[in-house]
């Protein structure tokens, strides 16, 4: 099947270390990540974790505080396709959103509330799940197409891109707003705490020292197209999502499932994996992570380009974490370089590559951007910026 | 959506349920989830929650029930589930308390990821094809059918399996209170799959269209899709979702009216027992419809050809 290309006409990002795309290239090129103990909830982890906090002042302690971040996020995303926000194209169009927690951070305050009293008594809140933040954002913006939300752990907001290009591609749409999002969670600091899965000193992809992954949070949006118009920020050529279903909290040691991920999503975007001038690894700092994906890059290309990890910089934003690292890499892309790996001083030469180690030069290329999850599941796109 | 081609429905397998009439929790429920993994799974697997059991069970015997052999190395899988492993997550909260030892286990984390269920499945059944969770409150299934449909089209997956899968956990009043649903309603559980291929002969029935309705005028906008899908004198049947009403019977063209809900219970995922009771029911031939509508109002319409030669 021929694969129209599907345009990126507006992105808004806003994480630890910005409040928008322009703020987040700017402190990656300054090499300022934001990293910092845990103050968003209490925790008896002694010392507290390092994270990436959205700072206190973006996040008021209010009801409603995902719905204000998804909207602001959107809103940059409009902006800069120049779209209003009561434009016809938006009625018309779909909503797609990749998150982990969604509103279930309700429900741990709820239980926070509770602390010290006898664990029959705590409340069993189940709703809303996951998906209620898309349906509040599409009443809101008058969206009338499909509203999903793809929760497939740290693929979700690259599992919701992939689908919404589909419906692009299959001409049931003609544009789509993508979101990604996700805040800290005691569920996910404890857990990933439990698995012995966090770096104490912040995450060092690719690094001969790492340890593992430090939690971030934040959200990224994105305004697709089947037109191309001036405000088009790049293409997105080429996909694909397989599940490797090897073990729930770890990738195969071999990285088949990266491996075919990154040659299918090749293959449907009609190149040769010798034309990806840079990778946007998923490079999580986690030893098993960070070798797997080099054993699939070293296996999918006869001379393996250039890549990168932006998990220093702001930090696993797990479910947001495909589509924010995409609009953060397009961002410095913008501002005409590639961002180095941040966090990696002495790369392990055990994985037989080296990530890029400073900003190189950069604004127009073929670039790869893989996300990978518990679960097995892997995700690639490749996007084109000219 | 008239660019999506036709989906052929070639298998559909809902785990049974039985009324449990014990107070507080009075509701449909698998209740005999043990034997059932035995008969589909014929091993007890170990150290997976209750939501992934029961997807697990119910998505091995929609294959087993199949009467085309799907390339299962290359299939999708599809689950809308608007809860989730919700019994592991509460677990974790609980386990994270002071009172108790401040973190979660390992496995009940792990229990806890939000596609435990897809992997779990596809780990059984040696699947290495797309896996994906969707949760969108009670429009889940639907959604997953979307995604489906979607990745047929662009040729992405071969075959794909498709399910609605939620656990009742909590007590009937709650259930009610925190998903919106009328006051008197019976809750339910359950895990309901579709195999869905390329559309063929050998189809049971044709999934043709999953429309998000407008908020304004959404029965107007449903009457003008059935206009052009509807063959002449085509008998048409409407499925009774979640919060459907006499007004939607009021306002789309005349059918036959089936109401499910009080044989399933109301849960986030019923769609999937709607669908598959007509199917099962097959005697309603022409065009099916099923209904369903979320905690904000919005509606969504599920349209599936149904044939009568087929059983």
């Amino acid at each position: 099947m021929h694969t129209p290309h599907i345009y990126i006409q507006g992105i808004g990002a806003i994480a630890s270390t910005g409040q928008n795309h322009e703020e987040i290239a700017e402190a990656i090129w300054h090499d300022r990540c934001q990293l910092a103990p845990l103050t968003r909830f209490e925790t008896e982890m002694d010392p507290p974790p390092l994270v990436s906090e959205l700072p206190a002042s973006l996040i008021p302690d209010t009801e409603g505080r995902l719905q204000k971040i998804a909207q602001q996020v959107i809103a940059q995303a409009l902006q800069d396709a120049g779209i209003k926000k009561d434009a016809p194209q938006l009625k018309r169009a779909g909503l797609f959103v990749g998150t982990i927690t969604g509103m279930r951070t309700t429900f741990e305050e709820e239980f926070r509330k509770h602390k010290g009293k006898d664990p029959a008594s705590f409340p069993k809140i189940i709703a809303p799940g996951s998906g209620r933040l898309a349906e509040e954002i599409a009443l809101d913006l008058g969206i009338e197409g499909p509203v999903m939300t793809y929760s497939t752990a740290c693929t979700s907001s690259s599992m919701a891109l992939l689908h919404a290009r589909k419906a692009l591609q299959t001409g049931l749409l003609k544009h789509a707003i993508v979101l990604g999002i996700d805040m800290l969670t005691s569920t996910h600091v404890h857990g990933f705490s439990a698995l012995r899965l966090l770096d104490p000193q912040g995450s060092r992809p690719f690094d001969v020292d790492r340890q593992g992954i430090h939690i971030g949070e934040g959200a990224a949006a994105m305004f697709l197209s089947t037109t191309h118009t001036d405000t088009s920020q790049a293409t997105m050529i080429g996909g694909a999502s397989l599940g490797h279903p090897y073990h729930i909290t770890a990738s195969d040691p071999d990285g088949q499932g990266a491996l075919e991920t990154m040659l299918r999503a090749c293959r449907d975007a009609d190149i040769q994996p010798d034309e990806i001038d840079a990778i946007k690894a998923h490079g999580t700092g986690s030893d098993i992570n960070d070798q797997t994906e080099c054993k699939a890059m070293s296996r999918a290309f006869s001379t393996p380009p250039l890549f990168t990890s932006l998990k220093r910089d702001f930090g696993h934003t797990m479910g947001a974490s495909g589509l924010l690292e995409c609009c953060a890499f397009l961002a410095c892309l913008r501002k005409g370089f590639i961002p180095k790996t941040s966090g990696c001083t002495t790369p392990d030469p055990t994985l037989g590559m080296s990530p890029l180690l400073a900003h190189q030069p950069a604004s127009k290329g073929t670039w790869m951007m893989n996300t990978f999850g518990f679960g097995g599941s892997c995700t690639t796109f490749i996007v084109q910026t000219k | 959506m008239s660019n999506i081609n036709p989906i052929g429905i070639y298998s559909g397998y809902a785990l049974p349920t039985k009324l449990v009439e014990q107070s507080p929790r009075r509701g449909y429920q698998c209740a005999d989830l043990k034997q059932l993994e035995a008969t589909h799974i014929q091993t007890r697997i170990r150290r997976i929650g209750r939501n992934t059991r029961m997807a697990l069970c119910g998505a091995v015997a929609c294959i087993q029930q199949s009467t085309i052999q799907p390339n299962v190395q290359d299939m999708g899988i599809f689950l809308g589930t608007a809860l989730g492993p919700i019994s592991e997550l509460l677990y974790c909260n609980m386990q994270m308390t002071p009172a108790l030892n401040l973190t979660p286990s390992p496995i009940r984390f792990s229990n806890s990821v939000s596609n435990a269920a897809p992997f779990t499945i596809a780990k059984h059944l040696g699947s290495v094809g797309t896996h994906v969770t969707l949760a969108q409150e009670d429009h889940s299934f639907e959604a997953a059918c979307l995604s489906a449909m979607l990745s047929l089209q662009t040729g992405d997956v071969k075959h794909a399996l498709v399910g609605g899968c939620d656990e009742f956990v909590i007590d009937t009043q709650e259930w009610n209170r925190q998903h919106h649903y009328p006051n008197n309603s019976l809750p339910g559980e359950g895990s309901g799959w579709l195999l869905l291929g390329p559309d063929s002969p050998a189809a049971h029935a044709t999934l043709l269209q999953i429309e998000w309705l407008p908020v304004d005028q959404p029965w107007k906008a449903l009457t003008n899709t059935l206009a052009s899908l509807r063959h002449e004198d085509e008998p048409l049947t409407y499925l009774q979702g979640l919060r459907i009403t006499d007004t939607a019977q009021q306002a789309l063209p005349q059918g036959q009216w089936i109401e499910y809900l009080p044989e399933t219970g109301w849960f986030p995922t019923a769609s999937s027992y709607g669908i598959l009771y007509a199917l099962q029911q097959n005697k309603h031939t022409g065009l099916t419809v099923h209904l369903c509508q979320n905690a904000l109002g919005r509606n969504v319409a599920c349209i599936i050809r149904q044939r009568a030669s087929k059983t």
